[in-house]
């Protein structure tokens, strides 16, 4: 087919505007069906072989490929968040007795040398001070507002709370007050934590985002692990 | 529905059941000639399908011309630092990406010269049609295609 054709046939499967979003996800979406494909074809090519030498053609069948979200054991270096109400009614709930959710079991992933960085109202971001050990931190190493505060409360203020761990603790300073166009959380994230190498996770994640394990949804709460 | 104050008139627009008070309606009205203010919704939507285009050709139009602009400067610094701060000054850049040049990662620019570098993709009949104004989304669609014809490289 086509690269227009099939680009045209990307575009048309977005129910309503197409957006910036909407294409990011289909990038990661590409993205994953050719590392899929490459991987599928190199165990094929494994599988293959190893029919071949043992004559046995059931040893040709390929394994699925695992989803990197329920990945518990590869270090996180970067782990970014944007609970919605109801996921931070839950995140700060002390009793969690249906199981660990895969939100919370990624936290044995989180590197030694880490940051996580947690988008929301600064009300909220206090409330969830007290559930910061389920990611193996202790409390916020900076908190910025996303914008000047236009009255003296700040509660309801947008801000971005910043953990980090590690070497990695005098990294992060914002150049002054983002424009309006440049306030978006993820964004400000990737521009805060530019230049760490490694895993990234994007726990409450609405969509997926390129160089990001996304984990939309409730993904983010099967005991199992969130798939992404 | 927006809430109406009490006492005055209602337009046509309003008694037709619109989501505008009587000043919005007239306010747009205004703006589009009235020779081609059509009357079915069939050229209501054509209408705006061709406006939402040709405000993407425009885009489209201005990143190439500011792209061989740039061509045009890149050995001449002075110039080109000209030219940035001209964009800094109609908010198309930030100071910071002014001061960072051509090099700053992610930087406007960048994304500005991908979408004019793709303009005949953008710009193609079969993709125009679908796409909305607005580099960020642009830029993506550049992105998008640069990935197919990555893959394909793989193939």
């Amino acid at each position: 087919m086509d690269r227009i054709d099939r680009l045209l046939e990307i575009l048309s499967a977005c129910d309503g505007m197409i957006s910036r979003r909407f294409v990011e996800a289909q990038r990661v979406v590409l993205k994953k069906a050719v590392v899929a494909d490459a991987g599928a074809s190199d165990r094929g090519d494994e599988a293959r072989a190893l029919a071949s030498s043992t004559g046995d053609p059931s040893s040709a069948t390929v394994s699925p490929v695992v989803a990197p979200a329920s990945d518990f054991k590869t270090p996180i270096s970067v782990l970014f968040m944007e609970p919605g109400r109801d996921d931070l009614n839950r995140l700060v709930r002390e009793d969690i007795s249906e199981g660990e959710p895969g939100c919370f079991r990624l936290g044995e992933a989180v590197a030694d040398d880490a940051v996580m960085v947690i988008a929301g109202r600064v009300g909220d971001l206090i409330a969830l001070a007290s559930s910061l050990h389920w990611w193996r931190f202790e409390r916020f190493s900076r908190l910025y507002l996303l914008a000047a505060p236009s009255e003296p409360d700040l509660m309801r203020a947008k801000a971005l709370a910043v953990c980090v761990r590690g070497n990695l603790k005098a990294a992060f300073q914002f150049m002054g007050w983002p424009s309006e166009k440049d306030r978006d959380p993820l964004a400000l994230a990737e521009s805060l934590t530019e230049g760490i190498a490694g895993r990234r996770v994007h726990l409450f994640a609405s969509e997926q985002a390129l160089g990001w394990e996304s984990i939309v949804g409730d993904a983010n709460w099967d005991a199992g692990g969130p798939e992404s | 529905m927006t809430k109406r104050k009490e006492g005055r008139p209602k337009t046509d627009a309003e008694s037709n059941g619109t989501d505008f008070t009587a000043g919005e309606t007239e306010m747009a009205r205004t703006a589009t000639p009235e020779a081609e203010t059509p009357t079915d919704p069939e050229g209501v939507a054509k209408l705006y399908l061709f406006h939402r285009a040709a405000g993407v050709k425009e885009e489209v139009t201005g990143n190439v011309i500011l792209h061989l602009g740039i061509v045009d400067f890149r050995d001449d610094p002075e110039s080109l630092q000209k030219l940035l701060d001209a964009l800094v000054g109609a908010k198309v850049l930030s100071r910071h990406e002014a001061l960072a040049g051509l090099d700053g990662r992610k930087a406007t620019i960048s994304m500005l010269r991908k979408i004019a570098l793709h303009a005949d993709v953008i710009l193609h009949p079969k993709i125009l049609p679908l796409l909305q104004p607005g580099y960020s989304v642009l830029y993506q669609v550049a992105c998008l295609y640069e990935d197919l014809e990555a893959n394909d490289g793989q193939d």
